[in-house]
């Protein structure tokens, strides 16, 4: 607004031209906080390690199973018995021994056998993302100088399957539900609100009943109901879509009511008159104008319920009304390790249950730091 | 405001029959019914003589009657008193229910005391005192209880007393004490068993709180009523609890009818399981994994009248606090 | 003529500095005024020039990050004895804390002060009673009465109000500031008035305390003008039946004009003109009060004029022009002093004082 500076040597400081649109803004907000950007990191590192490339991280392939059942993990050694140093961390084999006093088959170190322990190393074979042939692991035993070498970092289970494997391949179903389950939700429960709020008259009442009618159902029993409806004999694959698509029954009703709110309050706004007066059609408006202003917040409430969703599925499933054998998922291994005899007996089953609170943490996070962020014109 | 509730409950009441007229053909859904499966289990092992009585069995329980007989004849009953039998246990869900009925609400009333006598000093601490260390420990400890959910975090504890301490830790007894006559060794017993869902509900239940109660707090303390009231020399305690968290509470007063107020009684159902504690909660997931239909379809619909007095409880104590609201 | 011996209120070279991470920012920078018993001070100036922030300073409420970071807010307590002031101790405002005792008598009691927004300014679950009881509950003690026997009256004073007599001086209170149905509106909620009766309502609030000082901070800026009107004349009527001084704090010259007898005009924190109102209004020495003259629009004059405005926007608080703050936008700059030199209080008449470099000698 300077014009004539009269004859002073204009002071003007040019700072550095920083983009203030919208996403600019919110990206450098978003970086502010590190809690999200290591939520954010640990999801990516989950998803992409369990759900894509499961196969290269885990030690086993998933079926794989040995005699070495309820095994406990092996120790890895650096040094050996003759008290020599080896760079190369290795294990012992393990031997059967029965103990009497609690009555139950244990397993000891056998020091007379080791198996080197190798990083990206050849074990069995498998298809990465289903169809690249490979042999690869992350790490574990090298099968071609050891073939009767094994390693199970967190130990086996009652069949004998590595149970760190099993954490992995379990990982990319509950990972999937979870993200699928909120994906259905977001895409039913926007349509629907939008076209409930913004249509209004019947569409909108008949909307709101069913969204009335769905919360009057408490959820959890209203889960549990549902999941057990499922025929025992359906296949699992199918299975794991219905579950699925139930978790985004029950749950679009709640999205559909804010996404509502948020139409209601700007429809009226000049931006929706001004398109309808450019001829603009209920559908372009709807679409093209209203949802993306909702969908920032749309986005944060999603994030915020995915964690819902796969402890719904965990639960469910250790319960035995979700996924069951031989579908792997983080509830299904509950099954055996949320139990008061794995505790005693085999402790090392309850590993699974770190990467369920490392999930739900990290996606609690990340929304949060998403939710600072997307209001990027607000704060404190 | 007597239109208003008569309204509500109205419309609850229908709410309820829908609810319970669903929840009884989910229950039909899957193939076969309670017998079914328990002739299958029979069979498995070798039990041949049931099979004849099974015919008996199904005209006694009227599972050889249509569906709507069979619904409109259990409502008509529901609306006695009388609940049905369950299959399982071959009892009156009434007499089960009630069996469990008292623990459930101890459990349920004490979780909510506890999580509020605990939560809502914090958070309001929390908001007051805003970037102490007190409230970055505060915040941590609540984001973390937040983060992991009831029956995980009773796994955890379970594991910790199990192995590291060394208790007895499942059950609301010991063995001696549970069918043993009421006397204060047994309370004592039951206390030192409460200790374990106590904590797990204090550490869940105050970490949303916490939160949720220094978010409303910070929200509310920059509004020009609480600068108002101090400048009218009123001391800052009385500021921060008479005028601030008087009205940043308000919103927790519906979140506590609506949602906690339910989710304690269904959502310690799965601590329970874990935990074995005689509560609703296991019996209701029992009861759908065996299709055992009257029981499952009376804690489904006692479970939804919960929720919904809850919503109306919340509705009316909001109304009763925020004279803002009784215009409407 | 300054009658110092009727002093309430001394400010000395007031600076408050809030220190954010962008920088600090001087809210107020350099302010000096006084306020005297019964009299009326108008502060003026734009948003954000740090007139509100001054109020608060008074009654040691300034929000952090805020500070005050120089001068002195010197307050000349009256002690009240029968009715008359027997003597006066000076408080230091500023360096009293912000939680004790003593600020806390003083705020509302001694010290009242009205915001500008009457609807969020109230709490909104209390009746317009609950905030006149919970004031003088706190502030006030049995009015004494002109009973012959001493001794009573002693006893009387130093008695705290029932809830009855709280109530009473509430339905009272509301009478006074022109309330219909005291008796009835004593019991409503502040959504339940109108824009106009809630800032009555704050006026008999604070007033009910008795204080010797009210501050307004733009108290009819959210109302109508014939609203506005109203409860300038509301305040007028009390203060002179009370003796109260006033701190009317507002950006309207036609408001002020009619409310104060004395005006500090502030530009970006700093106190650029102090004088008598109609001295201010005639011969307004500083440049920055003279555009603000100018740019009120006269009734009834045709021109083909364009609405007198003041060039230039509000500087950067981060990054403030060199010399006097106001030189970009003067029209009577002065290059090579303007731009280097700050410009200190200079006395320019009778209670006149400029902070400009045209009556300073550099």
């Amino acid at each position: 607004m300077a014009k004539k500076q009269k004859q002073s040597e204009p002071e003007v400081v040019q700072k550095t031209k920083v983009s203030q649109s919208y996403w600019s803004l919110v990206w450098w907000k978003f970086k502010k906080s590190k809690i999200a950007i290591w939520g954010g990191v640990i999801l990516i590192v989950f998803y992409v390690s369990m759900v894509l490339f499961a196969e290269f991280f885990a030690s086993y392939v998933k079926e794989t199973r040995t005699t070495f059942t309820e095994a406990p993990p092996q120790k890895i050694h650096f040094i050996d018995q003759e008290g020599k140093f080896h760079l190369r961390p290795f294990v012992y084999a393990m031997d059967k021994k029965v103990d009497l006093k609690i009555r139950k088959r244990t397993w000891v170190e056998n020091p007379e056998v080791a198996f080197d322990l190798y990083l990206f190393t050849k074990g069995d074979p498998y298809k990465l993302l289903g169809f690249i042939p490979w042999d690869r692991h992350l790490f574990g035993v090298n099968l071609e100088k050891a073939p009767d070498g094994y390693f199970f970092m967190v130990g086996t289970d009652s069949q004998g399957r590595d149970y760190y494997s099993l954490i992995v391949y379990g990982g990319r179903l509950s990972l999937m539900v979870g993200l699928m389950g909120q994906i259905l939700t977001l895409v039913l429960g926007s349509v629907l609100g939008v076209a409930s709020g913004f249509y209004g008259g019947t569409v909108d009442v008949v909307v709101q009943r069913m969204t009335e009618y769905l919360a009057a159902f408490p959820d959890i029993p209203l889960f549990m109901a549902l999941a057990a409806a499922i025929p025992k004999y359906w296949p699992p694959i199918m299975v794991y879509f219905m579950l699925t698509v139930i978790l985004a029954i029950v749950r679009w009703g709640g999205l559909a009511r804010q996404v509502r709110g948020m139409i209601l309050s700007q429809r009226e706004r000049e931006y929706v008159l001004a398109a309808k007066s450019a001829g603009a059609s209920n559908n372009r408006i709807m679409f093209r104008h209203l949802l993306p202003g909702t969908m920032s917040h749309v986005i944060v409430i999603a994030t915020l319920s995915i964690p819902g969703m796969i402890l719904a599925e965990t639960a469910l499933s250790w319960l035995g009304l979700g996924l069951r054998p031989p579908l792997i998922s983080w509830g299904v291994l509950l099954q055996e390790g949320g139990s008061v005899y794995a505790i005693r007996f085999a402790p090392w089953l309850l590993w699974v249950v770190p990467p369920i609170i490392i999930t739900v943490m990290a996606f609690n996070m990340l929304g949060d730091g998403l939710r600072d962020a997307l209001d990027p014109y607000g704060g404190r | 405001m007597l239109s208003f509730i008569i309204r509500r409950v109205a419309y609850a009441i229908v709410m309820v029959i829908l609810v319970a007229f669903t929840t009884f053909v989910l229950i039909e859904l899957p193939p076969g019914d309670y017998l079914t499966q328990k002739l299958e289990q029979l069979r498995a092992r070798g039990d041949r003589s049931a099979e004849n009585r099974i015919e008996e069995y199904r005209a006694r329980y009227g599972l050889d009657k249509p569906f709507m007989w069979r619904f409109s004849n259990w409502a008509v009953h529901f609306l006695q008193g009388d609940f049905g039998d369950s299959f399982e246990f071959e009892r009156p869900v009434r007499e089960l229910l009630g069996e469990r009925f008292a623990f459930t609400v101890i459990l349920a009333l004490a979780t909510l005391i506890l999580t509020w006598a605990i939560g809502i000093p914090l958070g309001v601490y929390s908001a007051t005192h805003q970037y102490t260390v007190a409230d970055q420990i505060i915040s941590v400890v609540s984001f973390i209880g937040l983060g992991i959910p009831g029956f995980l975090l009773a796994l955890l504890v379970l594991y910790f007393a199990i192995v590291t301490l060394g208790m007895e830790a499942t059950g609301l007894f010991s063995a001696e004490f549970v069918n043993a006559p009421w006397s204060v060794p047994r309370v004592v017993d039951m206390i030192k068993h409460l200790w374990i869902p106590a904590l797990i509900a204090a550490i869940t239940g105050t970490g949303g709180l916490i939160r949720i109660m220094r978010g409303n707090l910070l929200d509310t303390m920059g509004q020009p009523f609480v600068e108002s009231a101090r400048a009218r020399g009123l001391k800052n305690r009385t500021v921060t609890w008479k005028h601030a968290v008087r009205i940043a509470i308000n919103p927790l007063i519906v979140i506590l009818g609506s949602e906690a107020f339910p989710s304690i009684i269904t959502g310690s159902a799965l601590v329970s399981i874990v935990l074995n504690l005689p509560t609703i909660g296991p019996l209701f997931v029992d009861s759908l994994r065996k299709l055992d239909m009257y029981m499952a379809g009376t804690c489904i619909v006692l479970f939804t009248i919960l929720l919904l007095v809850g919503n109306l409880l919340a509705d009316l104590a909001l109304a009763w606090m925020d004279p803002r609201i009784r215009l409407e | 003529m300054s009658d110092k011996s009727n002093l309430l209120i001394d400010i000395k070279d007031l600076r408050v500095e809030f220190d954010v991470r962008a920088g600090v920012v001087k809210a107020v920078d350099g302010l000096n005024f006084d306020i005297r018993r019964g009299q009326t001070m108008g502060v003026i100036g734009e948003s954000g020039c740090g007139k509100s922030m001054t109020a608060r300073a008074i009654l040691q409420m300034v929000p952090k990050p805020g500070k005050i970071t120089n001068g002195s807010i010197e307050y000349y307590r009256p002690i009240m004895k029968d009715g008359t002031v027997e003597k006066v101790d000076v408080v230091v405002i500023n360096k009293l804390d912000p939680d004790g005792e003593i600020i806390r008598q003083i705020r509302g009691g001694e010290i009242g002060m009205i915001f500008q927004e009457p609807m969020s300014s109230l709490t909104p679950v209390y009746t317009a009673g609950t905030h006149i009881v919970e004031a003088v509950s706190l502030h006030r003690l049995t009015p004494v009465k002109k009973i012959g026997d001493q001794m009573v009256e002693n006893l009387q004073a130093h008695r705290k109000l029932t809830k009855q007599e709280a109530r009473e001086m509430a339905i009272d209170m509301l009478q006074k500031v022109g309330i219909p149905k005291p008796a009835q509106r004593v019991d409503s909620y502040p959504h339940e008035l109108s824009g106009g009766q809630r800032q009555r309502v704050m006026v008999a609030v604070a007033l009910s305390c008795q204080p010797f000082m009210l501050i307004a901070d733009e108290p009819t800026t959210a109302l109508d003008v014939s609203i506005e009107a109203q409860i300038l004349d509301l305040m007028r009527g009390l203060q002179e039946s009370v003796g109260m001084a006033i701190m009317f704090i507002t950006h309207n010259l036609g408001v002020i004009a009619e409310m104060a007898e004395e005006i500090t005009v502030m530009y970006m924190g700093k106190q650029v003109e102090r004088a008598k109102t109609v001295d201010l209004f005639y011969a307004a020495k500083h440049p920055y009060t003279q555009a603000l003259l100018k740019s009120i629009p006269k009734v009834g004059k045709k021109t083909s004029e364009r609405l007198a405005s003041i060039e230039g926007m509000v500087p950067d608080p981060f990054n403030l022009p060199p010399g006097c703050v106001y030189h970009p936008r003067c029209p009577s700059y002065m290059p090579g002093k303007c731009d280097r030199i700050a410009p200190t209080t200079q006395k320019v008449g009778e209670d006149h004082m400029v902070s400009c470099l045209l009556y300073e000698e550099v």
